[in-house]
């Protein structure tokens, strides 16, 4: 059924173009008017038809009607022709589209590329062949379709890359491929070389390469596939951001010196921690030790001297001996983020120290501990003879060969109260096994140390790989009143406020060239950094994501809705008004001068 | 009208002759053009202009040429009447009528008549040969086109890796103009010592493999005599080449591995070559191995045999001489006797050449081993590196014959562990042993009492050497060795003094006879009445006397030295009874010597500064001030220009251009230094990676991503492992976790 209702989808702005018309045409009548020809009457008519002509051309008027429209069924990359033909088959009204990439196929409409498929996402009915992009199922609520999908390529088809690597760490790099070949070889490369490879079998399988960088920044690894004689047949690039790190301060309180304060010492001050300790000689007199900063003895645990610090270690007895306003200070303190590890092995603990405590310790037969540090690293250590009862709000950081936790911590406010039960541990270092040393404590400090309070962190939403000209979604949770600002490429990105949380915004950005790309928050000391890949790299996993996001957002649509009407909007021919036109213009050229 | 298609067919003819003449002198001016823009082209690349310069050079000379000679010869402005007045000038037969033939002006009749004469000649003049130089432009075009196809405008290759001779055309174009200074060639000779056995080698290649202590000549050849040449090596020494006219020479003997560079001094700059590798081969020592012998091997008396002991001697240049070392050791206990012999081998007798497997057997009864006794040996080899021979040992052998007889001697006086080294004789086991003698005097054979006799005396001289330590050097010095023990083996007396070092123990001298029962120390000569301690007797209570305390110990040592000499030399005597009450006098006297240290050692203890009572568990801690320790310990950071130029390099790989900013160059160049450094210690591993990177910062030519990624895995493996360091981790605080901390609080 055909309405009347005209709509214009003017060239230029409408008012303008509507107000310069009349305008034009009051002028160019009344010279006409006044011009001492015959036939007045026609010529203004002739003129009419001029302008008539000109304002259809210009505002290009649409009327609403409706009309049946075919389901489509869109052909993607590695669709099979087969099931093609069979559904063609069985609805041989279906209207084919062909996207960007997928081979060609009879009476198939090219898309030019997958977002010109907003207009007609409502009607696709089946998709075929690896699926469609993530940034296609943005904003399509009415996006329906039934999938089949394509026979899963060959080459990696998944790859994690972990969000945070720090320098000196092990960090993991985690993968599923699929391959045809015997024989063939997975080779993990960064920048020292060569670092690991792997023997690939034929079918899915996971990987899983490891790596150590030695300094903070920005390093492109590599992932190389490799045939059985050893020859290079695809690298990927693999981007890895190793954080800038920041030194803790850390305090020590103690009643007395020990190896194991002294060594643990000695390895933070080395490191350049700022590190402030302190030894009771007798009743308030202490010995101090300031290693990497400014000599300020503090005789009481102060609010001022607590937060000031990350983390502050602090044995049994020390802990008893805190005096009211101490342990109030240091209450609120770890309220406030301050991370406490409790040294374990000497003297009771009372109940009021226990209460305090977020965990609970029972006494045990003082034993061997055994944990594995990393993969084939076992390490034998002295216990301290107690052991944390399990619940809910225990943390566990290591953990025994039997999962008992080791060192672990419990939440009190923003801040994290911890304890290891292990002695003696600076026994490695005498043993040479400094990193198992190093290693051991750092984890622990890591987790149970304060959080530096940050404006914003940001999240990206895409799974990596990103790639130029493509959508890069990311999230963005603030701690700021106000809104927060983002710039990219020197322009501010529009930011969308969550209407579900406060202070939780999302953005996009386009990136448009290869290689490391970045997002300047204002409020944070590093930029926000991502990685941009060609549109021909990670072209396995970029295929596997396309067929798991269209699968997800897939669902089930009857075959009767393969036919359906709708309201459209037509346009009035132009050619109508260049005919008006020409009219017009003929009959101005064609009347009398006389 | 009949004048008219007349008129217009000559004045075609003469806009033919015009466009023949104006194409004619185009292709001249092309042809020299082109000709001479190509043998500049040619010039210029030879002389080391950049092919796009020496392309734009050319083409704008060329375009000059082209447009000078069409100024030249008016060829912008060649009109009918410049032809026409042309062909006049040329054609005297056409009377300088030409110009009736294109005017448009009316003629008269005379000027008519000429006209018609002109234009009877014109068909006359059927060749028209018109002036040119097309066979200069022509040559010059083929000049050009021989020097481009056969020379080329490619620069010559001037890196040291591959030194080539500069063609003579080169140096004529380059010989225009002040050209920078390049090295073409560096070869040499490297002359290995003569101990070595190599030959004088020449060299052609930069990078160069020598043995130790050879002696390296460096012939340099630059494109131009610079003002100064040097070498330097890995950065640090120096040598200067001298000049011989076209060669720069110097030579230097090779120690150690490394890097040199060739430096020169040409305009008042200096320049440096590449970075080559310098690799010293040293001279190992030589390399042995005992084969088919376990280390530890025991023999019963019935079994004992001959050992066959096979050794592979190996040296990179040549052995010397090889033997091995045996020591046997007697007895058991205190009374524990070595002796030690140097033994060649059998097969063969003389050690020469770079691998030897030599024998020896040894015959463990000819070595004098009983039941109990030891021999220890080991194989000793010398090489021929000149001037200080190299010498290598294997690791000591055992082979023992066991006692069957053997018993255990436990201590009396409550003692659980015996302290003594077993190798060390004290005195009381030298008077137990004399006196074991003076029992046996007649049972045993005359020889057998004298060399036990003297074997004594040996152990004798052997405390007296001990404790002359502790009187000083006028004691020790005294000590002139007689050939006494010659039947022992070879030992000089020098070896002598140091098998008494070797075996004993300074802090035996103070404890061994706190070890001798109580009963026994009241043994003495009877007829010994004299006490010579007398004179120092124990006054402890004077004051005085205690000043001399020091003096009393000394006195005492003097005086069992004395008597020590005279046990020796009635030992030597063979009348070990006269021996005896010597000895029993030493013994008594170190005895109370021992006691006496003791005694100094607790005087000389901690003496505490006087306590003020009235203080004293007062808890006043008012004048205690906390003790305060500020340290700044954190470790320097290793290789940070390394550091910060592996982000540089890692930049560069990752964008399409590696064009270092005078900034980055900067870090570039403080990071090769740093790498320079371990290219001392690793040539082979850091330098290319020097050159790279050198190449980098001197852009010469574009770095190519693969050496790019050489530079970065060299500055990784350069930063070394440190350990894992707890970092700050940020992250915001959103106030829904301060609401949830807030509502759990509440909860609480």
């Amino acid at each position: 059924m055909t309405s009347w209702d005209i709509s214009f989808a003017p060239l230029l702005n409408i008012q303008i173009t509507v107000w310069g018309l009349v305008v034009l045409f009051v002028l160019v009548a009344v010279m006409e008017w006044r011009r001492k020809l015959s036939q007045r009457t026609l010529r203004i008519a002739a003129l009419q038809l001029v302008f008539a002509g000109l304002t259809g051309i210009v505002l290009r008027p649409h009327f609403q009607t409706t009309e049946s429209v075919s389901g489509i069924m869109l052909l993607t990359r590695g669709y099979s022709a087969a099931k093609a033909d069979s559904l063609l088959k069985l609805h041989p009204g279906l209207t084919i589209y062909k996207a960007p990439g997928a081979a060609s196929f009879a009476k198939a409409t090219e898309l030019p590329s997958f977002n010109s498929l907003r207009s007609v996402s409502h009607r696709i009915h089946y998709v075929l062949g690896e699926g469609l992009p993530h940034y296609v199922f943005d904003d399509t609520s009415r996006f329906r379709y039934n999938y089949l999908p394509s026979e899963p390529g060959q080459g990696v088809q998944s790859i994690s890359i972990p969000r945070e690597v720090k320098a000196r760490r092990n960090s993991v790099l985690k993968g599923t491929l699929n391959s045809a070949t015997l024989g063939a070889w997975l080779r993990w490369r960064g920048p020292e070389g060569a670092i690991d490879s792997l023997e690939l079998s034929i079918g899915e399988q996971s990987f899983t390469f490891g790596f150590m960088p030695k300094l903070p920044g920005r390093f492109v690894y590599n992932l190389e596939l490799l045939d059985s004689a050893g020859a290079l047949l695809l690298s990927e690039k693999v981007p890895v951001v190793v954080a800038e790190e920041r030194k803790l301060t850390v305090l020590f309180a103690a009643q007395f010196p020990t190896f194991e304060l002294r060594y643990l010492k000695n390895l933070l001050a080395e490191q350049g921690h700022a590190l402030s300790l302190r030894y009771q000689l007798s009743k308030g007199k202490f010995r101090y030790e300031f290693a990497n900063q400014s000599d300020r003895p503090f005789a009481r645990l102060t609010s001022n001297v607590l937060e000031e610090a990350d983390l502050l270690f602090v044995d049994m007895a020390s802990l008893e001996s805190l005096s009211l306003p101490e342990r109030n200070a240091l209450d609120d303190a770890v309220k406030n983020g301050l991370g406490v590890v409790i040294g374990t092995g000497e003297g009771t603990v009372s109940r009021r120290v226990k209460e305090w405590m977020p965990f609970e310790l029972i006494d045990q037969k003082p034993d061997t501990i055994e944990l594995s540090i990393a993969p084939g690293q076992l390490v034998r250590l002295d216990g301290a003879g107690v052991s944390f009862v399990a619940s809910a709000g225990l943390h566990s950081v290591w953990a025994d060969r039997q999962g008992k936790p080791i060192a672990a911590y419990g939440y009190n406010g923003l801040g994290k109260v911890g304890s290891a039960l292990w002695q003696n541990s600076y026994r490695l270092m005498l043993k040479g096994d400094e990193l198992a040393y190093a290693n051991l404590w750092i984890t622990f400090m890591d987790e149970v140390a304060r959080k530096a309070p940050a404006c914003c962190e940001v999240t990206w939403v895409n799974a990596p790989p990103c790639y130029i000209d493509e959508p890069v979604h990311f999230t963005l949770m603030s701690a700021l009143e106000e809104p927060p600002k983002v710039t990219y490429g020197g322009e501010v990105v529009p930011l969308k406020e969550s209407w579900q949380v406060d202070n939780f915004w999302s953005g996009t950005v386009w990136p448009d060239r290869s290689g490391w790309d970045s997002l300047i928050i204002d409020g944070l000391l590093q930029p926000e950094y991502f990685f941009a890949n060609e549109a021909h790299e990670w072209e396995s996993v970029a295929a596997a994501q396309r067929t798991r996001n269209t699968q997800f957002a897939a669902g089930s649509i009857s075959d009767e809705a393969a036919e359906q009407t709708q309201v459209v909007k037509k346009l009035v021919s132009s050619l109508l008004f260049y005919l008006l036109l020409l009219t017009g213009l003929g009959g101005l050229w064609l009347a009398p001068k006389v | 009208m009949e004048e008219g298609p007349m008129s217009r067919n000559e004045s075609h003819r003469l806009k033919q002759l015009q466009r023949s003449y104006l194409m004619l002198r185009l292709l001249e001016v092309t042809c020299l053009g082109a000709g001479a823009g190509l043998v500049l082209l040619v010039a210029g690349g030879r002389a080391g202009i950049g092919s796009i310069d020496s392309l734009v050079l050319a083409g704008v000379v060329a375009i000059v040429i082209i447009l000078q000679r069409v100024y030249s010869l008016g060829l912008h402005q060649l009109s009918q009447q410049r032809m026409a007045s042309f062909v006049n000038r040329y054609y005297p037969r056409l009377e300088w009528s030409t110009d009736l033939l294109v005017t448009d002006q009316p003629l008269s009749g005379l000027q008519l008549l000429q006209r018609e004469k002109a234009l009877a000649q014109l068909p006359v003049l059927s060749s028209w040969r018109f002036p040119h130089q097309l066979m200069t432009g022509v040559s010059a075009l083929v000049i050009g086109l021989l020097l481009f196809v056969f020379v080329g405008n490619e620069p010559p290759d001037a890196s040291p890796k591959e030194l080539q001779v500069a063609s003579s055309s080169d140096i004529e174009v380059a010989a225009e103009q002040p050209q920078p200074v390049v090295i073409e060639n560096i070869s040499g000779a490297i002359n290995a010592p003569a101990y070595t056995g190599l030959m004088t080698v020449a060299f052609k290649s930069p990078d160069i493999k020598a043995a130790e202590g050879s002696v390296v000549s460096w012939n340099v050849e630059f494109s131009s005599v610079p003002e100064r040449a040097l070498i330097v090596f890995s950065g640090a020494d120096s040598l200067s080449l001298k000049s011989d006219g076209e060669w720069f020479l110097g030579d230097v003997r090779v120690a150690s591995t490394g890097f040199y560079q060739v430096a020169w001094l040409d305009a008042n700059e200096w320049k440096a070559s590449d970075f080559y590798k310098l690799e010293v081969v040293a001279d190992l020592p030589p390399q042995l191995a005992v084969r088919d012998l376990p280390q530890f091997q025991q023999f019963d008396w019935d079994e004992i045999e001959k050992v066959n002991v096979k050794a592979d001697l190996t040296d990179d240049y040549g052995l010397k001489d090889a033997y091995l070392v045996a020591t046997v050791a007697k007895g058991s206990g205190e009374s524990v006797k070595f002796r030690e012999e140097k033994l060649l081998f059998e097969r063969p007798t003389t050690i020469t050449g770079k691998r030897v497997s030599a024998e020896r057997t040894i015959d463990l009864k000819k070595m004098g081993l009983e039941p109990g006794d030891e021999l220890y040996f080991y194989v000793e080899a010398w090489d021929n590196k000149s001037p200080v021979q190299q010498t290598e040992r294997t690791e000591t052998y055992f082979l023992q014959l066991n006692d069957t007889a053997s018993y255990l001697v436990s201590n009396d006086g409550g003692l659980g562990v015996d302290l003594m080294p077993e190798y060390f004789r004290s005195q009381r086991q030298i008077i137990i042993d004399s006196e074991k003698l003076v029992a046996g005097r007649g049972k045993l054979k005359r020889e057998l009492f004298d060399n036990t006799s003297n074997g004594l005396a040996h152990d004798q001289k052997v405390l007296r050497l001990r404790y002359g330590q502790f009187m000083g050097e006028e004691f020790e010095s005294g000590v002139v060795e007689v050939q006494e023990h010659e039947e022992e083996g070879p030992s000089t007396p020098v070896d002598m003094e140091e098998a008494v070092k070797q075996f004993g123990h300074a802090h035996d001298t103070e404890n061994e006879h706190n070890l001798v029962p109580a009963s026994k120390e009241d043994h003495h000569h009877e007829g010994e009445e004299e006490n010579p301690l007398e004179a120092f007797a124990h006054m402890h209570d004077s004051q005085e006397e205690a000043t001399f305390f020091i003096e009393s110990v000394k006195a005492k040592l003097r005086a069992a030295l004395s008597l020590m000499w005279d046990a020796e030399l009635h030992l030597r005597m063979n009348s070990p009874e006269e021996s005896l009450p010597y000895q029993y006098k030493i013994l008594k006297l170190l005895k109370d010597i021992s006691n006496d240290s003791r005694i100094y050692v607790h005087r000389t203890g901690f003496d505490p500064p006087p306590i003020k009572e009235e203080k004293r568990l007062t808890g006043d801690l008012k004048e205690i001030n906390p003790a305060r320790r500020l340290y700044s310990s954190e470790a320097p950071e290793s290789f940070p220009n390394a550091r910060k130029a592996l982000s540089l390099v890692e930049k560069y790989i990752q964008t399409s251009s590696a064009i270092p900013t005078s900034s980055e160059k900067e870090v570039l160049q403080l990071a090769g230094s740093e790498l320079a450094q371990q290219a001392i210690e690793f040539p082979g591993k850091y330098l290319e990676s020097m050159s790279l990177l050198k190449s980098l910062t001197d852009q010469n030519g574009e770095t190519s991503k693969t050496d790019l990624m050489r530079i970065r895995t060299a500055l990784w493996e350069l930063i070394p492992a440190d350990l894992a360091a707890p970092v700050l981790i940020s992250s915001p605080v959103h106030t829904l976790d301060q609401q949830l901390i807030n509502r759990m609080e509440a909860n609480d």
